[in-house]
């Protein structure tokens, strides 16, 4: 008992373990990458960068409900709705405004959307030289 | 009196109730969309369905009267059942677009889809195709929503007496539609958006312009005419976004003009005055110094009676610390006195207060409106004048914009820019009708609050401040309190007030008995 209490006095077998682990790392698979000389590809469903999607006929596909600014924790939606000029649908956003600044990246507009109009795609690396880039317009998010 | 059970709880109705009355007014919710408290019962849309102890079958509530002893049951496996069915009808020809629907979130048929869990539909036909069309200047149908209630086509009939909307087509086909060639334009015609219990009709001016559950709802008083409608003004981000009808049995029923619904573009106007030009303190001492060369009356006031209370209140108190007459009124009467079959009424006078500027200058005074103080600045007995004016677009008599001209000193408090204050030395801006707390007389003579819903403009700054402000520089004042304090100086001075606060006042105002004193005599 008293040897024990010694041994782990020491602290060399604890040193000898970790180091033991530390070793071992060099010679299994590398877990992160040499960013940024190195793109990481994000795993399926990652959730950055809006865009809005279009129909096949090149439309936006929004119908201005509303529904993705209502469900939206962060309120970093700002939609106006306005008359559509198509016959197929009532109105279309005549402004469309993420705050990249406000949001949280949750998907829960994605969810939230009754027209498959919203998405968030696999773009992480979100960058802007003014706080006004950073607040996507309708044109911006539909040319993604 | 016959008395009915209702869910086992016994309450006693006026003879020839209808059930769904009673039941509403006993505070047991039955859902429904043709019966409304307004207009004659329909018993069509079958979702008030209801067990009486009279009948084996289920019965509609609101075509159903009380009898003595009737027990009504409102909950129920088979109740519920029958109305999940009636729901399931409805739901055939409706489309669930309740994303794109500007009803959505104040809907009827929305909500009970949600209580009686009909979001599924087992219809597997295709869906009737009705049109979407203009019916009037105000008013579009989107057929397809159209649950042919027919609420819009009796309100047309029986309180507006013009009878534009008829339903048109057989059974499913059914469906609200005009004449040819007669659009709905009555001065009532948005009455019908507000009545319709799902999103047919939709008012064209609020069409898309917001989302009624991110909107602000706030209870005030339309300020269009001397009736004092009560209404219920939406807002989003300081814009009025529009404004609809609260019920109120002793002043408007259900019910509210187009005129008054439309009331609100300027105050988000580009005209608003919202810099000031020179300050109270120039006001007062420039009045004061013309009151010291020329003696008592040489300052003159003009005020409008789109004035709450507290501010004619405070004007009066300031025509009398400058030894003023009696100020000029000005009023905007336009058109003559429409009474419509329902018993609705649009006043004559476009301005919310007429009453009580009556109350403190005499009705002799408010009839003769700019007219004594035109002749005043004339005959050279008023010098300086100071204007407090809220209505929008006052109707100025030239002769008045002609003895402008004649002052020696002019100050304005007013809401929009006009020919008046481009010509005044010191112009204030002030607070429109939406921009503020007070109180107007009606015309029934009702007290009723009116609440501040949108900000004003950066530089406006509230009448009451401004002119307590005034009063204080002038010594006729010890400080500056808030509009309720004021009107609880006039509710000690003015008799007809006595014991009344704003809190008393409430959401539907109050009658208010004939002043005892007699009204100060213009001098």
């Amino acid at each position: 008992m008293k040897m024990g209490k010694f041994k782990m006095r020491l602290y060399l077998p604890a040193v000898a373990k970790g180091l033991w682990v530390t070793m071992r790392r060099f010679f299994s698979r590398k877990e992160t990458v040499e960013y940024p000389d190195q793109a990481k590809v994000p795993r399926k469903g990652y959730r950055g960068e809006h865009r809005l999607k279009k129909d096949e006929q090149g439309r936006m596909k929004c119908v201005a409900c509303f529904m993705c600014q209502t469900a939206c924790p962060a309120e970093c939606i700002e939609i106006v709705a306005g008359p559509s000029p198509w016959p197929d649908r009532d109105k279309i956003p005549v402004t469309f405004n993420i705050d990249m600044l406000k949001c949280i990246y949750c998907g829960m507009c994605e969810e939230a959307c009754p027209c498959d109009a919203i998405e968030l795609t696999p773009t992480y690396n979100i960058v802007a030289t003014s706080r006004a880039d950073k607040i996507y317009d309708l044109h911006k998010l539909l040319s993604r | 009196m016959p008395k009915v059970k209702i869910n086992g709880k016994e309450v006693e109705v006026a003879p020839g109730t209808l059930a769904l009355k009673a039941c509403l007014e006993a505070g047991v919710f039955v859902p429904h969309y043709c019966y409304h408290p307004g207009l004659t019962p329909a018993g069509n849309c079958r979702m008030c369905l209801v067990k009486v102890s009279n009948s084996r079958k289920l019965e509609a509530s609101c075509m159903y009267p009380c009898t003595d002893h009737l027990e009504i049951t409102t909950e129920g496996p088979d109740i519920d059942k029958a109305r999940r069915d009636v729901l399931e009808f409805l739901l055939i020809n409706h489309p669930l677009d309740c994303p794109i629907c500007d009803k959505s979130g104040e809907c009827a048929l929305q909500d009970y889809t949600y209580t009686y869990r009909r979001g599924v539909s087992r219809f597997v036909e295709p869906k009737n195709i009705r049109p979407t069309k203009d019916l009037g200047p105000n008013i579009k149908i989107w057929g397809n929503r159209c649950i042919v209630c027919t609420r819009c086509v009796r309100f047309c009939e029986e309180i507006s007496g013009t009878g534009e909307l008829c339903v048109v087509n057989r059974g499913d086909h059914a469906v609200v539609d005009v004449f040819p060639g007669v659009p709905i334009d009555n001065p009532l015609s948005l009455n019908v958006v507000d009545i319709c219990p799902v999103g047919a009709l939709i008012d064209k001016n609020f069409l898309y312009s917001a989302r009624v559950w991110f909107a602000q709802e706030t209870k005030t008083v339309c300020a269009t005419c001397s009736r004092g409608c009560n209404a219920l003004v939406t807002s989003l981000d300081g814009r009025i976004k529009r404004i609809v009808a609260r019920p109120n049995a002793a002043v408007n029923q259900y019910w509210m003009c187009d005129e008054g619904r439309r009331n609100f573009e300027y105050v988000a106007s580009k005209r608003r005055l919202d810099s000031r030009r020179g300050t109270f303190e120039e006001m007062t001492s420039a009045a004061r110094a013309i009151v010291k060369r020329y003696g008592s009356g040489s300052v003159g006031g003009v005020v409008s009676t789109y004035q709450t209370v507290e501010e004619m209140h405070l004007f009066a108190k300031l025509m009398k610390a400058l030894e003023a007459p009696a100020p000029g009124i000005l009023t905007a009467e336009r058109g003559a006195r429409q009474v419509f079959p329902g018993g609705f009424v649009i006043e004559a006078d476009k301005t919310p207060n007429r009453a009580f500027a009556v109350r403190l200058w005499g009705e002799a005074s408010v009839q003769d409106g700019l007219a004594r103080v035109v002749t005043d600045i004339d005959g050279g007995r008023i010098k300086g004048l100071i204007v407090l004016n809220g209505i929008p677009h006052p109707p100025w008599p030239q002769a008045f914009l002609a003895a402008m001209e004649k002052l020696e000193f002019l100050a304005v408090i007013d809401i929009l820019q006009s020919p008046v204050s481009d010509r005044a030395s010191v112009v204030l801006p002030g607070t429109a009708w939406a921009e503020k707390d007070g109180v107007f007389v009606n015309v029934d003579r009702r007290a009723q609050r009116i609440h501040c819903v949108v900000p004003p403009p950066a530089g406006a700054r509230l009448e009451v401040d401004t002119l307590q402000m005034a009063l204080v520089a002038l010594g006729a004042r010890q400080a500056v309190v808030s509009a309720e304090t004021v009107f609880g100086e006039c509710a000690r001075e003015y008799s007809e007030f006595a014991g009344l606060d704003y809190a008393k006042l409430g959401e539907h105002g109050v009658g208010l008995p004939e002043a005892t004193e007699s009204v100060s005599a213009a001098p």
